[in-house]
């Protein structure tokens, strides 16, 4: 009787090495995990000896518009343009109302040349390294327009000690 | 009164399984959604601020153009035919195609360089040379149809590093 007892609490198993293990496990995901990663398309970027690293500043707002080899532009998972087929006209709206959407959301400088309000935050563009540039050409050339007005785009690019491109 | 407090303790244990079945559900959720931060690169320009708005009355300067063409504009070719050629490129393993093939050339005033290292060395020479005798020379860079992205970064890299401060971009072709 008393032994039958004795393998009864045996049994038992001790659960907070555990649960301390995987609770740390879990904090550690939590943090690492990094949600301003999901703005990044899969995109094998060009590689450039004079790249700086991007580090954006995660209290700044900095946009990333993706383009695609195809010439598709995403921006958070979501296309905002889609190359035409042939012969077919270019639909720029997407683009543009996101590109207006951004220009709205960034902080404002008073520029003294040009006695206006400009965007004072940058964009970030990234393309493929088969991306025709015309497509880069048509984000900076809307980038531009009136009403938008962002000045500071950074094209990505990865730099030469990185293995690859972009994840 | 012993069975009286065999029932305490009985009752102050805690139960620890729907913690459990919790807390494995968030790491499995974390373990899935994870993606390590990869660090890029980027390199920095300014668009013209008044463009839109109204010209600057700035004197044009002369600027070094440097037109790229795409002498082949390559073949799009999808990594299951590298596979059966039994070559080997770099690949994301996500690319929609590889560019087979894609050659540019670089024309630097009357100078044409080839798309190739040594071209691309060149082409570095000249331009410092051209940056030395007029530390203010500003350069434009004129991509023709066909020219990827990757032949401006070239480009691009090359002038910066040089030391070239103003870069601007042709307006666009199509």
């Amino acid at each position: 009787m008393r032994l039958s007892k004795h393998q009864a609490e045996e049994t038992e198993m001790d659960m907070t090495p555990m649960i301390d293990v995987v609770f740390l496990l879990i904090i550690f995901f939590m943090l690492i995990t990094d949600m301003t990663q999901q703005d990044l398309e899969v995109l094998t970027l060009p590689k450039a000896r004079t790249a700086q690293p991007d580090e954006p500043d995660p209290k700044d707002f900095r946009p990333v518009v993706n383009i695609r080899q195809g010439g598709d532009m995403i921006v958070k998972q979501e296309t905002v343009f889609m190359s035409p087929a042939d012969g077919q006209p270019e639909d720029l709206r997407g683009i543009r109302q996101t590109l207006a959407n951004f220009a709205q959301l960034m902080e404002k400088e008073y520029d003294e040349e040009l006695k206006t309000i400009l965007p004072d935050e940058a964009l970030l563009v990234r393309a493929d390294r088969f991306t025709p540039f015309h497509y880069v050409q048509q984000v900076m050339t809307l980038c531009g327009e009136k009403g938008i007005q962002i000045w500071k785009v950074q094209l990505a690019a990865a730099t030469l000690d990185e293995g690859k491109g972009a994840e | 009164m012993s069975m009286l407090k065999q029932i305490a303790e009985e009752e102050s244990k805690l139960e620890m399984t729907p913690m459990i079945d919790v807390t494995f559900l968030l790491l499995i959720f974390f373990m899935c959604t994870i993606k390590f931060k990869t660090l890029e690169g980027k390199l920095e320009a300014f668009l013209p601020k008044d463009v839109g708005v109204n010209r600057s009355d700035a004197p044009p300067k002369e600027k070094i153009d440097i037109v790229i063409k795409a002498i082949k504009p390559g073949q799009k070719i999808d990594i299951d035919a590298f596979e059966k050629r039994g070559q080997i490129v770099e690949w994301n393993g996500q690319d929609d195609y590889y560019l087979y093939g894609h050659e540019v050339s670089y024309k630097v005033l009357r100078d044409t360089f080839k798309g190739d290292e040594s071209g691309v060395d060149k082409m570095r020479d000249k331009l410092d040379e051209l940056l030395r005798s007029d530390p203010e020379r500003a350069v434009t860079l004129k991509p023709m149809p066909g020219v990827v992205y990757a032949d401006i970064m070239v480009v691009l890299d090359t002038v910066i590093e040089v030391g070239y401060e103003d870069v601007s971009f042709a307006g666009s072709y199509q």
